[in-house]
């Protein structure tokens, strides 16, 4: 009797004891292998356990080989074939596992493995083929026929699974020792895949019942995923999946340009683009649920394509600008994002460049809105940097094009905006405007300055700003010395020091002035004069101060005694120069007595211009307008305003006769005892702070006189240098040195005119070319 | 002080003359006698308080040599002369341009001139041209001034060139219609020259950034609009 054990191979080799108590002495033993070399020749060892005495014992070995039954073969596979068939007809194996197993087991080692192998594989393809055949005729209904070869293929798959278990055996020597011999799990693969390929039609009706639902799927409709699921891992098993992603590709691509296009007719901008969005996250999921993760990126690629590249013009066209004039920062930020993954950069920064053009152009040329024209710009230049670092990333690109288009928007127009910042800037500075702090004046200061910075003609600015300076600080009018001198520095960091040696200039000239009067008041030149009035004066050096026009005044006597007494003071100190009295700055403050005691004095503060007239009125009550004139010797239309000023507005210190706006010949003026006021301290010179429509154009006027005094003197400096140059050449190198904008007309005309000057000529045989005349 | 028109110029002081067409030398007796025949032209025409020929005398030359005052050949002999102030030849400009010109006596005269106007006519890119052009304007300049006026450089123009001499009509009609224009600067007539020569009649090779003064410019502007 031979006790049948389950060994392992690693035991195969174990050598089989053999005891005296078994008495098998003589019994053929299958196990016994030649390995066992002590066996041969006779002698057995002497077990320890061996009481009996030792006797010599000879084993020899039967000079036939042992047989395996004649039927062995044949009998072991039919065994098998029932329990494969039995699995394939989902009945109950006959045998046990274990006996299966053996069977295996025994075929492989008497090296019957490949017949084992392809008698398998003869049966498994039977039954398979069966298997697909019947789905070939399977009814039309897509969900349904999808169901029906799920379950062919879940039932494959546990059926082969089951027969690889039993022949375990097989699979793990035969199969990996053998090469061109794939593992039973592939060979069923194969074979399933083999007889699909004969069957071409369930494929495609497979491929598209898969597609139908995924489109049932986007529509909004729910289905089986699965279904979904459990037949594409099938489709991937069976190496069908390309094939099944090559149509799924073409049908996302049908369905998102119909859908696309449909949506960008029917919704606006910013509707689409959540739509896109939402689409974009539904079919990232529908890779997670049932789609291999191969396909995320191609299929990704196609929305791309359909959604956001084919209507890329139409997206930027009608979203960007009303987005952007909005503010609508979320939907401008989803904008970008979706529009960066198709690379659409250069048409954004494009619309962009064109929105930010076309409205700041409107700012700047709206005559109807120019006293806002600043604020309006800036607002404009922080709304968009706010985009630019909120819905833009602070893109870089984009942020270059905003500077470019600044500076194309506020050159459009030549002087004004430069006028209106200058005025702005001035407002900022003066006492009396709304009170900010100081951190916030600094911002407003640094903000304005930007803009600055895209204008070319800054010597436009200069001017203004120069003026309005000087105003400020002769009338007292600054906010705050350190404001002022922030501005400065600001200037300087910005243009240079050669632009703001002026402006410091006239700083230095007022705390000189300062000084000069401290001696002045200690002098004995001063102790001279009458206390019933003092006089303080600035002066200022010419050149660092705005050229004021003369203007003409007959000084009270009381004033002109301190006007010479300080002349003399200050040319005993600085002998050579010449003082000029700019009467057009000056202001005073006048005690006035309009009734008798304290209610009826006050205190008026008023321009030089304003004092000389009343102070005639301590002579007389009442004056012609001729009288007037007469004795002020004042320019005439001065002289009107001025009257204007003290008789026809609120404070009427003068009354006029006949009443009325205007100031005529004729008109009659009488000092107004009836005068009263709430306040002890009235200033009645506002006017010299108001700018006139005049003085600006005055001062822009200069400007451009300046500009051609220093294009000519450019052209005389590059010909001296030069000697003789062609015009062309001429030209460029004025550009490279004039830093206002000028055209080569404008060049052109100062150059003829130097030549009528004879300061060059023009070369008698190349009449493009110019010789400098010493 | 408005400067005359070209032709009102030789016609200025229209005192008495004694000229008849080619007649005897007048008043020599009084004078030491000419042994050149030049010199004893000069004698004939000269002012009798100055020495130099004046307006008289050159209309007188005018009759002997039977042309208007208005021809062009008088400018020609001014410029021959090289004469300096308009209406006057001075003695020695007399004796050097007259002894160049290798002319005695009017006929001579007038057969030198005619040969060098038909000369000057027919190329007005020669070098002689340019100078003869150049010289035209500063002859006509008034004493003083360094612009040409307007209505000078009008009736000038159509007596320095042919009629059809290039862009000449268009340019007439501009000044006709560019009352801001007030004069002419020696360095705008001298362009003119230049511009007709090579400026095509389509203005096609007008470059509008190119040296050309921009009086040249506004005029190519007009005549495209």
């Amino acid at each position: 009797m031979s006790i049948s054990s389950s060994r392992s191979d690693s035991e195969h080799r174990a050598k089989r004891l053999k005891t005296s108590h078994s008495g098998a002495t003589g019994e053929q033993d299958t196990a016994m292998e030649t390995g066992l070399g002590g066996a041969r020749g006779g002698s057995m060892r002497n077990m320890g356990s061996n009481k009996a005495p030792a006797k010599k014992l000879t084993i020899s070995l039967k000079k036939e080989k042992p047989k395996l039954p004649e039927m062995f073969e044949e009998d072991t596979w039919q065994k098998l074939q029932q329990s494969v068939r039995a699995v394939h007809n989902e009945e109950k194996i006959g045998q046990s596992y274990e006996e299966l197993y053996k069977a295996v087991e025994d075929l492989c080692i008497h090296k019957l493995g490949q017949n084992l192998y392809v008698k398998l594989q003869a049966e498994c393809e039977e039954h398979i083929k069966k298997e697909i055949a019947s789905l070939v005729a399977q009814t039309a209904d897509a969900v349904l026929f999808l169901e029906v070869v799920e379950q062919c293929w879940q039932t494959h798959t546990k059926q082969m699974s089951l027969i690889r278990s039993i022949f375990l055996y097989l699979d793990r020597t035969y199969v990996i020792q053998s090469c061109n011999v794939c593992s039973l799990w592939a060979m069923g693969l194969q074979l399933f895949r083999k007889h699909l390929d004969l069957a071409p039609e369930v494929i495609n009706k497979c491929i598209q019942g898969i597609l139908s639902l995924i489109h049932k799927e986007r529509i909004g409709d729910m289905v089986n995923r699965t279904l979904l699921r459990s037949l594409l891992r099938m489709l991937s098993a069976l190496q069908l999946y390309p094939q099944f992603e090559a149509h799924f590709l073409d049908a996302t691509d049908g369905f998102y340009r119909e859908e696309g296009n449909a949506k960008i007719q029917e919704l606006d901008v910013p509707t689409y683009l959540v739509y896109v969005e939402r689409r974009l996250e539904e079919e990232g999921e529908r890779v997670g649920h049932y789609l291999e993760l191969q396909t995320r990126k191609p299929l990704v690629g196609r929305l791309d394509e359909q959604l956001l590249e084919v209507h890329m013009a139409a997206i930027i066209d009608r979203g960007l600008e009303p987005l952007m004039a909005d503010n609508r920062v979320k939907d401008l930020q989803r904008m970008y994002s979706l529009l960066g993954r198709v690379n659409a950069l250069q048409p954004v920064r494009t619309a962009f460049t064109a929105y930010v053009k076309r409205a700041g152009v409107e700012m700047v040329t709206n005559e109807e809105r120019e006293k806002e024209m600043v604020q309006d710009l800036l607002d404009f230049k922080a709304k968009l940097d706010y985009l630019l670092e909120e819905a833009f990333d602070a893109n870089e690109e984009l942020s270059h094009s905003l500077k470019d288009a600044f500076e194309f928007l506020i050159n459009v127009r030549q002087n004004k905006p430069a006028e209106h910042i200058a005025k702005f800037v001035d407002v900022q500075l003066r006492s009396g405007g709304k009170g900010v702090s100081e951190q916030e004046l600094e911002t407003v200061l640094d903000r304005v300055l930007t803009l600055f910075r895209y204008i070319q003609g800054k010597d436009v600015f200069e001017a203004f700003f120069k003026k309005d300076l000087a105003k400020r600080l002769l009338l007292n009018k600054s906010a705050s010395v350190d404001a002022e001198k922030s501005m400065i520095s600001k200037l300087k960091q910005e243009c240079g020091s050669s632009f703001t040696n002026k402006l410091e200039g006239m700083f230095k000239d007022m705390e000189l002035s300062r000084d000069i009067m401290n001696f002045y008041q200690d002098s004995s030149t001063k102790k001279g004069i009458g206390a019933s009035s003092d006089i303080a004066v600035h002066v200022l050096t010419t050149g660092y101060w705005p050229a004021y026009p003369p203007a003409p005044l007959k000084l009270p006597k009381e004033l002109l005694e301190h006007q010479e007494s300080f002349e003399k003071f200050y040319l005993s100190k600085h002998h050579g120069r010449r003082l000029t009295w700019q009467n057009s700055l000056a202001h005073c403050s006048i005690k006035a007595t309009f009734r008798p005691g304290s209610q009826g004095r006050k205190e008026l503060l008023v321009s030089l211009y304003q004092a000389a007239i009343l102070l005639l009125f301590n002579n007389s009550d009442v004056m012609t307008f001729e009288e007037v004139a007469t004795a002020v010797g004042m320019e005439d239309k001065e002289l009107r305003v001025t009257l204007q000023s003290l008789a026809c507005s609120k404070t009427k210190i003068l009354s006029k006769n006949p009443k009325g706006r205007d100031v005529e010949d004729g008109d009659v003026f009488t000092f107004n005892g009836k005068f009263d006021s709430k306040q002890l301290r009235i200033k009645v010179n506002s006017i010299q702070l108001k700018e006139t429509q005049e003085e600006n154009e005055k001062t822009t006027e200069s400007v451009f006189q300046d500009r051609q005094y220093q294009v000519d003197a450019a052209v005389v400096r590059v010909m001296k240098a030069r000697k003789t140059l062609s015009h062309t050449l001429l030209i460029s190198e004025l550009f490279k040195q004039l830093k206002f904008p000028v055209t080569p007309a404008d060049l052109k005309k100062r150059i003829e005119s130097l030549i009528d000057r004879e300061y060059l000529e023009r070369d008698k045989d190349t009449p493009s070319v110019y010789n400098y005349l010493a | 002080f408005v400067t005359m028109p070209l032709k009102d110029l030789f016609s200025r002081g229209k005192k008495d003359k004694a000229a008849p067409a080619g007649g005897a030398p007048a008043a020599a007796a009084s004078k030491p006698s000419a042994a050149d025949p030049i010199m004893a032209l000069f004698e004939r025409y000269k002012e009798p308080e100055e020495d130099r020929i004046g307006p008289e005398g050159v209309l007188s030359l005018c009759s002997d040599m039977k042309i208007e005052a208005t021809d062009v050949k008088v400018l020609i002999l001014a410029w021959q002369l090289n004469a300096q102030t308009q209406g006057y030849f001075t003695r020695n400009e007399w004796k050097q341009g007259l002894t160049d010109l290798r002319a005695d006596s009017p006929a001579v005269m007038l057969g030198r001139l005619d040969a060098q106007e038909r000369q000057l006519r027919e190329n007005t890119r020669s070098s002689a041209f340019k100078d003869f052009y150049r010289f035209a304007f500063r002859f006509s300049r008034s004493p003083g001034q360094k612009a040409l006026e307007i209505e000078t450089v009008k009736a000038l123009l159509p007596i320095v060139f042919v009629a059809s001499h290039a862009h000449l009509a268009k340019l007439l009609s501009f000044l006709d219609a560019s009352p801001s224009v007030r004069g002419f600067t020696e360095d705008q007539w001298n362009s003119f020259l230049v511009f007709s020569h090579e400026i095509a009649e389509d203005f096609s090779n007008f470059d509008p950034e190119g040296a050309w003064p921009s009086i040249l410019d506004d005029f190519v502007t007009h005549c495209q609009q």
